[in-house]
């Protein structure tokens, strides 16, 4: 895909306003400073998306929402297990040494704190771009890393090789936690959002 | 796609709504593992063949048959299938694992090739290893002891 750098530019300050809106989310649930870091931007194909990431037999935890409307793609929030009893700990007073420990209770309240960050985000992105985008009801999965991130590949599968990324690493009073969110743009809504946005920024 | 003869040992990660296909010829043992991403091509000049179910299977078969590779000897294995998220039903990629899956067995059925063990569906995410040696097919899934088939 070609991509100059200006556009990349402007897709890393949408997801760094778009993800600073998302921590603020997180920060006012849990009562706690939440920063999140400044959002890398890549276009990797499937094999290296894995690596980019870890392990893909590795267990984790993810919380994925489907855009629709203007801007068509997924989000994909990523939670490890430190980020994981950053969040239920103070909500509800209990800590996992393994995922199989997440009880239904547990489950939903990750479920609706990943909901509250990808609709932050999204949110941002739809006011900054002045575009219309529709955010689904959120679907939870702890499965191995490697078959979560082929869900949007697979959506992705018949119109590119490459998925681009925006990650961002979460940062709960001053501790750097191990976990990241994605977002997974289909190529029409990037040319959409890139046209919208580089435009206005010339 | 990958093809291995005679020894060692062939892999494909973390398969969930993914289907990896193995193929084995005993006699020669000529081992190839496929791991397919969508059910079908939908053009014809689509590079990545290995990626779709139809392509992909007509492919490996190529090759195979290049190696010394005879249909009628294969053992074929299937696993992954899965669904990972439960998503709403307009989603493009609601129950692409069954959609996989049923593709995936309408090919080997066209190309005359019985499949010997499969571990599919539900919602678990499975690695396949498949020996070369012998032709067995481990499977890996978090939570529960490896399955051999």
């Amino acid at each position: 895909m070609d991509i100059n750098e200006k556009t990349l530019d402007v897709i890393k300050e949408v997801g760094s306003i778009g993800t600073s809106h998302g921590a603020t989310a997180v920060s006012s649930l849990l009562q706690q400073e939440v920063k999140i870091s400044l959002p890398d931007v890549c276009f990797l194909d499937f094999n290296e998306a894995l690596q980019a990431i870890g392990d893909p037999e590795e267990e984790i935890l993810c919380v994925l929402s489907e855009l629709s409307g203007d801007f068509e793609g997924m989000m994909l929030f990523l939670m490890r297990k430190d980020l994981i009893n950053q969040i239920i700990g103070p909500m509800l007073g209990r800590e996992i040494s393994n995922y199989e420990e997440l009880d239904d209770l547990s489950l939903s309240a990750l479920t609706e704190v990943g909901n509250i960050v990808i609709s932050a985000y999204i949110n941002a992105l739809a006011g900054l771009s002045q575009m219309d985008i529709g955010v689904s009801v959120p679907a939870i999965s702890r499965e191995m890393l490697g078959a979560i991130l082929s869900v949007p590949m697979t959506m992705l599968g018949y119109e590119m090789d490459q998925i681009m990324m925006v990650s961002g690493t979460f940062i709960i009073e001053g501790t750097v936690l191990d976990s990241s969110f994605i977002m997974v743009p289909d190529a029409k809504s990037l040319v959409k959002l890139t046209n919208q946005l580089v435009s206005s920024y010339e | 796609m990958k093809l291995l003869e005679k020894e060692g040992s062939l892999i494909t990660y973390a398969l969930g709504s993914c289907i990896g296909i193995s193929f084995y010829d005993p006699q020669i043992k000529l081992a190839s593992l496929l791991h397919i991403l969508l059910p079908e091509a939908q053009n014809l000049s689509e590079t990545q063949v290995y990626k779709f179910a139809d392509t992909g299977i007509r492919k490996t078969l190529k090759e195979l048959q290049l190696k010394g590779g005879n249909k009628r000897r294969y053992l074929c294995k299937l696993a992954g299938g899965a669904e990972m998220f439960k998503l709403s039903g307009n989603s493009p990629v609601a129950n692409i694992g069954q959609r996989n899956l049923e593709s995936v067995c309408h090919i080997l059925r066209q190309e005359g090739i019985y499949i010997a063990a499969q571990e599919v569906g539900g919602n678990i995410a499975r690695t396949m290893i498949l020996e070369a040696e012998t032709g067995v097919v481990r499977i890996r899934t978090h939570g529960v002891d490896e399955i051999l088939i």
